[in-house]
């Protein structure tokens, strides 16, 4: 969940006008190492593509493998399961960081102007998030799986496996400077759902049946 | 390398996922393994054939294991001051036991049989050693740090163990009960929390709702994975 260092960050703001031209604006507009035009939406789909097949790999992956019921639980919590919602809280306060400082950085907040640290906070802040969340995955894929007993269920799983495909499609359009401008807050806003409904479907659900047990 | 950072980023998010994967597989008492590693004992002559020709001196002979008495069968019973009731089940060497009170101690054990010896262990030092014929396994079986002798006898369904799970849950509910001369003792695991479980019945196995919750209920073979390690 990173956004482009400033220095990359202007060049996707500047094809304002013609959205088309956008790719050949942004490669004119950047410093060093200018990517090939086509990279605009190209680079796209392949980052989409591969972030659908990782998304349809962990459904089947959690659909295939049998749930084990195990898996290694974190020490200091009470249960595996109130690390995972403690761990997805934390997950849940950097992604309000994320979409705060992201917000900051497109200008969004009339007459803030995006301090020089905002980029780093973004960036630092996505990455502690998505690893925070790494464990929790590996229990619900490991030890529970896809699962579609109840809605609740069905949503957490496929959101789940959404929030991961996502996530890989939006480093891979990172790295591809020459993106359509559109395609960061649109895999930024995808990420800020899938894990908010991930949140809502579990942690808030474990702390509203068993309490604020940790 | 800035230009690299999100696949950077992508790359440690992987490795993390996958590290944490294998810890837990390997974790895993891995039933897989240990059917293959008793594969060979009752038929050992492919696995000769199959050797790949070049090098068959290198190959160390496994150490002898005595092949399980009984393939498949399943004991009932309590310790001796009926503290605790316990249930074994064996298939082709392997052994799943459950051993609880009815109300705050339970463990779940796995092992092997090798000839008429069982040896199970669970978590917390739970443990269950002891011998078996057709009728009965007498031993004794290690659970909350105590120690009893045990006798169960072989029983037949409806008689047995029984175990739910309710893996749509993330919180991980699991109830283990054993049916025994038409009682039944269980402890239902709710995230740690441990009480007396629901009444289960052994001849309708679909469908046990248990506060709402949908629990998965299956007889318990020896070849079953119940231990997490």
């Amino acid at each position: 969940m990173t956004i482009p260092k400033p220095e990359q960050r202007a060049p996707i703001a500047t094809p304002f006008a013609p959205p088309p031209a956008s790719s050949s604006a942004s490669t004119s507009a950047s410093s060093s190492e200018p990517p090939p035009a086509r990279t605009g939406t190209a680079g796209l789909l392949v980052a989409v593509t591969v972030g659908t097949l990782v998304s349809v790999g962990l459904g089947v992956y959690g659909r295939a493998h049998e749930a084990a019921f195990f898996a290694v639980s974190i020490a200091g919590f009470s249960s595996g399961t109130a690390a995972k919602a403690w761990l997805a809280t934390g997950a849940f306060v950097l992604v309000l960081v994320q979409v705060g400082s992201a917000m900051v950085m497109y200008g969004r907040f009339p007459g803030v102007r995006a301090p020089s640290w905002i980029g780093g906070l973004h960036r630092w802040s996505g990455r502690a998030a998505v690893l925070l969340t790494v464990p929790v995955a590996v229990h619900c894929l490991y030890a529970l799986g896809f699962q579609d007993g109840s809605p609740r269920v069905l949503l957490h799983s496929l959101f789940g496996c959404f929030f991961y495909g996502a996530f890989v499609a939006k480093m891979l359009v990172l790295n591809r400077p020459g993106s359509p401008r559109w395609s960061l807050p649109v895999l930024g806003g995808a990420l800020f759902t899938a894990l908010v409904a991930l949140w809502l479907t579990s942690s808030l659900w474990f702390f509203t049946t068993s309490g604020l047990t940790f | 390398m800035k230009r690299y950072a999100p696949l950077l980023t992508v790359a440690s998010v992987a490795a993390l996922g996958l590290a944490l994967l294998m810890v837990n597989v390997n974790g895993d008492p891995a039933p897989r393994q240990e059917v293959a590693a008793a594969a060979p004992v009752a038929d050992p002559a492919p696995t000769t054939a199959l050797a790949p020709g070049p090098a068959p001196e290198p190959v160390v002979e496994e150490p002898a294991v005595t092949p399980p008495a009984i393939a498949e069968i399943a004991y009932a019973g309590r310790s001796s001051g009926n503290e605790v009731t316990v249930a074994i089940a064996v298939k082709d060497g392997r052994a799943v036991a459950y051993v609880c009170d009815g109300k705050k101690i339970e463990a779940w054990l796995d092992g092997t049989l090798e000839g008429d010896q069982l040896s199970l262990r669970g978590a917390d030092g739970a443990a269950v050693t002891g011998t078996v014929d057709e009728a009965k396994s007498l031993g004794s079986v290690s659970v909350a740090g105590k120690q009893w002798p045990y006798a169960a006898k072989g029983v037949q369904a409806p008689e047995g163990l029984y175990e739910g799970r309710s893996g749509v849950d993330e919180v991980a509910e699991r109830i283990g009960w054993i049916v025994l001369d038409g009682t039944q003792v269980g402890v239902r695991n709710a995230g740690g929390n441990l009480g007396p479980a629901p009444r289960l019945d052994p001849e309708d196995l679909d469908g046990v709702t248990v506060d709402g919750v949908r629990f998965s209920v299956t007889a318990v073979t020896g070849d079953d994975q119940v231990v997490g390690r």
